[in-house]
Formats: structure tokens, C-alpha cells, sequence
């Protein structure tokens, strides 16, 4: 079997197993990607993991907001603000 | 590389029919992501075996979507004895071996773990995201 056939027949698998994916289930997935972006640039400017817990705690309650509706703006920016602001809050305190 | 551990609750919620349609859905979009090359599913061993006490089919139709996808898209992860997991059996005792093994794990990677009770990894040291 080439690769492409068998990427085929992996996502066929899938499907069978799961069903398709929907719109929700899209948007949802798309705001676990950017928060695990978000992390993940804590985690290069910090050099440590996991991420400081006032940061995680900030990262989470906008996730929050991305996944249930109550905020529609692209995740990706949302989250990638809120890590940047979250962390030079922590750095701040940190530095007090 | 990029990607999650995923735990015990997350595959049961996705894949053994216990959670909500969302979760099953999500689980689907990750495993069609990891197949087109994006970010990667490392599921410990531990926790597709509590997978499996819920729906023993999981492993089975787990191991088929592993051996289409590309190499090292999914992967399923053996437990090791390593200092990560030391401390996290002296720090954490009571948590059960698959929440145990995906901590390691995580610590390890580096990777976030993906569960349906992220209040499961407090004090355990990890990045945690809930599905």
C-alpha cells in the first residue's frame, strides 16, 4: 500500500470508529490547539514546564470562554494575548 | 513536534461511549489531525487498558488506526521507571496507575495531558487540557 493509501484507510478507520467531525467539535479543537500553542510558548520563553499556575489558570478561563460561545474571536490571538499578559503579570509579582 | 498525551477518561469519553457526542467528535478531529500530520497522540499503555475494561473493542480498532497512520502520529507508550515517575509516586501515591503513567509521560515529552477532569493533575507537575 502506498501512503496515501493508507492515510486514506486511517481516516476511513476513523471515521467508522467515530464519525465525522462537525463544526463544534472544529471549533473546540481548534482552541485545544491554541491553548497547547500557548503553553508551549511559555514554556520556550520560560524554560521551564509546565506553566506557571497563575498563567494555566488564565489560559484555562479563556479556553473556557472560546469553547462554550461566549467568546468568538479567534482563538489563536485570544490565547496567544492572554499567555503574553499573563506571564508578565507572573513575571511582575514574581519580580516584587 | 507538538502534540498531547491522552489519557484513560479522555479515551473512554471518546471512544468507549461515555461521554457526550462532543467528546466523541473532538476525539475524531485530533485523530484525523495527528493522521495529516499534525499534532501527535501518545496514548500510555496504562491508559488504553482502562480503555479497554469500559469497551475492550478500543484496543483493537486503536491498533488499526495506528498501523494506517503515519509513523509516529499515534503512538502508544509503554511504561518505564524513570525519576519522573519516582517522584510522582512519592508526591502523588494515591493517583491511580493510568493518571500516574500519563503524568509520566507528560513530563517526559513535555506535552500537555488531554483529559475530561483536568482538577485529576493538580499537583502532579503537568500542562493539562481538557477535551
Amino acid at each position: 500500500m502506498t501512503a496515501a493509501a493508507d492515510r486514506a484507510r486511517a481516516h476511513a478507520l476513523v471515521d467508522d470508529l467515530l464519525g465525522p467531525s462537525d463544526q463544534a467539535a472544529d471549533r473546540a479543537v481548534a482552541v485545544l490547539h491554541a491553548h497547547a500553542a500557548a503553553l508551549a510558548w511559555v514554556r520556550n520563553t520560560t524554560g521551564t514546564y509546565p506553566a506557571p499556575a497563575s498563567v494555566a489558570v488564565q489560559l484555562f478561563s479563556a479556553a473556557e470562554r472560546l469553547r462554550d460561545g461566549s467568546d468568538g474571536r479567534d482563538p489563536v490571538a485570544v490565547l496567544g494575548q492572554t499567555a503574553v499578559d499573563a506571564l508578565a503579570a507572573y513575571r511582575s509579582t514574581a519580580a516584587a | 513536534m507538538t502534540g498531547y498525551v491522552v489519557d484513560d477518561l479522555a479515551l473512554i469519553a471518546g471512544l468507549a461511549g461515555t461521554g457526550s457526542e462532543l467528546h466523541r467528535r473532538e476525539l475524531s478531529r485530533l485523530l484525523h489531525g495527528a493522521i495529516d500530520g499534525g499534532p501527535t497522540l501518545d496514548i500510555p499503555a496504562l491508559c488504553l487498558t482502562a480503555a479497554c475494561v469500559v469497551r475492550p473493542a478500543v484496543a483493537g480498532h486503536l491498533a488499526d488506526i495506528l498501523a494506517a497512520a503515519p509513523v509516529s502520529a499515534i503512538e502508544v507508550s509503554g511504561l518505564s521507571r524513570t525519576g519522573h515517575l519516582d517522584a510522582l509516586r512519592a508526591f502523588r501515591p494515591e493517583l491511580v496507575w493510568p493518571a500516574t503513567h500519563a503524568a509520566a509521560r507528560a513530563l517526559a515529552s513535555r506535552m500537555p495531558v488531554l483529559t475530561v477532569d483536568p482538577d485529576r493533575y493538580v499537583g502532579t507537575g503537568v500542562d493539562v487540557l481538557s477535551l
